[in-house]
C-alpha cells in the first residue's frame, strides 16, 4: 500500500510537470476502484463510465491543488463522489423518483425468489444496488463513504459540504432505508451467524 | 443502562462514531437486553448484506479504453503550459508574482470590459456629440471600475479580517465561534459571485484563490458554536499550508493600489 502511494506521488509530480504518461498510469492504476464507486452511486455502468471519465478530467484539472504528501486514492475519491453527485443532480430522472414507492416494493419481496436463487442468480448486489437507488444522492454519497470508505464524519462534511449533525443523519436515514429494503434477505440461513 | 438503545446509537456503534466512554456500557446493554441484541444483530446482518453486493466488473480491457476517453477529454497542452505550469510547479514561491499578475487581469479586465473607445484626440476645441458620449461613457466605465473596486477591496479585507481572527484565536474550544460563523457566512455569497465570473472570465489562478477562499469560508460558516480543538487546529493548518492569508493580503493589495491611481 505504501508502495502505491509513493508510486502515485511519483506518478502525480510527473503529471504535473506535463507528463502525459505518467497521468495515464494513474488512470489505468485507479479507473477501476472509481468504477466501483461510480456505479454504487449511479447504478448504471455507462453512468458510471461517465463518472470516472469525468473524475480523471477534473482530477487532471486539479493536480495542481493535490498536496505531495496526501493519499493519491483518496483525493480522487472525494472528486469522484463529487463528479456522481453532480450526475445525478444535473439528470433528476436519474434519481429515484419515487423512493417510498420503491422501498415498499423491496421490503414487500418476501414471497419473491428465494435466498438460494438470489445467490445463484448472482443478484444480491442487484438488491443491495435497488436499495441504494432509494437514496438521495447525498444519502448514498454519505453512507458510501462512511460504509465502503471508512471515511470520518469531519471527512464526510468535507467532501459534501454538510455540517456534522447533517452526515450523520444522513448516514442514519441511509442505513434506516438499507435496512427496511433488505429485511426481506436479513435472517437466513445465508445471512451471518 | 435502563432504556432501549435507539437505532441512531446502533448505528453509531456499529461504525464506531459513538462516544468511547460509551462503548462499553453499549456492549454491556446488548449483551443483556434481547430486544436490542436482536435489533443489533438485525443491523449487522443488513450491513453485511451491503458488504456482499458485488458491482459488475467491466471488462479486462476498461483501463485502456477509459484511458483512451479521458486523453480525448484533457485540455489541450498549451492551456495548461505558461503561467500555470509555472504556478503549479513553483506554487509557494511564484505566489507574489502571480497575485500581481491576477489582480492585473482582473482589473484590466475590468477596464477593458468598460473601455468603449481611445481617449479624445488633442486639438479639438470643441466636443461633437458623439465625443461627449464617448466621454460620458469614459467617466461611466470608470465609476463602474471603482465601484466594483470598492466591492473587491471590501471583501477581501473582511476575508484577511476573518482569517486574521481564526489564526490568532486561542486553541480550544471554549470561545464563541458564533461571530466568525456569520461573517463567513456573510462572504459565502460574494466570494461565490467573484469566482464564478472569474471562471466564466477565463481567470483560473483568481478563481482558484476564491475557490480555496471559498473552501474555507465553508467550513468556517458551518462549523459547530463551540469548535473542539482537534477541528480548529486543521482547520488552522489548511489557511497556514495553502497561505491563503498571504495570498489574501497581496490581491488585497493590488486592488487598493488600483483604487488609489484611479483617484490620483
Amino acid at each position: 500500500m505504501q508502495q502505491m502511494q509513493a508510486d502515485d506521488a511519483a506518478a502525480v509530480a510527473r503529471a504535473r510537470a506535463g507528463d502525459e504518461e505518467a497521468f495515464r498510469v494513474l488512470v489505468e492504476r485507479h479507473s477501476r476502484s472509481i468504477y466501483r464507486l461510480a456505479y454504487r452511486m449511479t447504478s448504471r455502468a455507462e453512468d458510471a463510465e461517465e463518472v470516472v471519465q469525468d473524475t480523471f478530467v477534473r482530477a487532471y484539472r486539479q493536480l495542481g491543488r493535490f498536496e505531495a504528501r496526501s493519499n493519491f486514492a483518496t483525493w480522487l475519491y472525494r472528486i469522484a463522489f463529487n463528479c456522481s453527485i453532480d450526475y445525478l443532480r444535473a439528470r433528476p430522472g436519474r434519481e429515484s423518483t419515487e423512493p417510498h414507492e420503491r422501498l415498499e416494493q423491496l421490503s414487500g419481496q418476501s414471497s419473491g425468489p428465494s435466498m438460494e436463487d438470489l445467490v445463484y442468480a448472482g443478484e444480491i448486489g442487484g438488491q443491495v444496488q435497488l436499495a441504494l437507488e432509494s437514496l438521495s444522492a447525498q444519502e448514498r454519497a454519505a453512507f458510501l463513504m462512511r460504509h465502503y470508505q471508512g471515511c470520518s464524519i469531519a471527512e464526510i462534511c468535507r467532501v459534501l459540504n454538510l455540517r456534522s449533525n447533517a452526515a450523520k443523519h444522513s448516514i442514519f436515514r441511509a442505513v434506516k432505508k438499507m435496512r427496511l429494503a433488505l429485511r426481506p434477505l436479513v435472517g437466513s440461513p445465508h445471512s451471518i451467524e | 443502562m435502563t432504556v432501549h438503545l435507539t437505532d441512531e446509537q446502533l448505528i453509531q456503534h456499529f461504525y464506531g462514531d459513538g462516544h468511547v466512554d460509551r462503548e462499553p456500557e453499549i456492549d454491556a446493554h446488548l449483551a443483556t437486553c434481547p430486544a436490542c441484541s436482536a435489533a443489533w444483530n438485525e443491523l449487522r446482518e443488513t450491513l453485511k448484506l451491503v458488504d456482499d453486493g458485488t458491482v459488475p466488473e467491466p471488462g479486462p480491457e476498461f483501463e485502456r479504453v477509459m484511458w483512451a476517453r479521458v486523453k480525448q477529454a484533457l485540455p489541450p497542452r498549451h492551456e495548461r503550459g505558461g503561467l500555470l505550469a509555472f504556478f503549479e510547479t513553483h506554487r509557494a514561491a511564484s505566489w507574489l508574482f502571480t497575485a500581481a499578475g491576477l489582480a492585473a487581469v482582473l482589473v484590466v479586465g475590468i477596464v477593458v470590459s468598460g473601455r468603449l473607445s481611445p481617449a479624445r484626440r488633442p486639438g479639438t476645441s470643441t466636443p461633437t456629440p458623439a465625443a461627449v458620449t464617448l466621454t460620458s461613457a469614459r467617466e461611466t466605465a470608470r465609476s463602474r471600475e471603482r465601484v466594483l473596486l470598492t466591492a473587491l477591496d471590501n471583501h477581501f479585507q473582511q476575508s484577511e479580517m476573518l482569517l486574521v481572527e481564526v489564526m490568532n484565536a486561542p486553541p480550544g474550544g471554549d470561545d464563541n465561534f458564533g461571530f466568525e460563523r456569520q461573517t463567513a457566512d456573510d462572504l459565502l455569497e460574494s466570494s461565490r459571485l467573484y469566482r464564478t465570473t472569474a471562471q466564466l472570465n477565463g481567470d483560473v489562478q483568481f478563481a482558484q484563490l476564491l475557490e480555496d477562499l471559498e473552501s474555507v469560508l465553508v467550513d468556517i460558516a458551518r462549523s459547530p458554536e463551540k469548535v473542539d480543538r482537534k477541528d480548529f487546529n486543521a482547520l488552522r493548518a489548511r489557511i497556514d499550508n495553502d497561505n491563503l492569508l498571504f495570498k489574501v493580503r497581496v490581491v488585497s493589495q493590488q486592488v487598493q493600489d488600483r483604487q488609489r491611481s484611479l483617484t490620483e
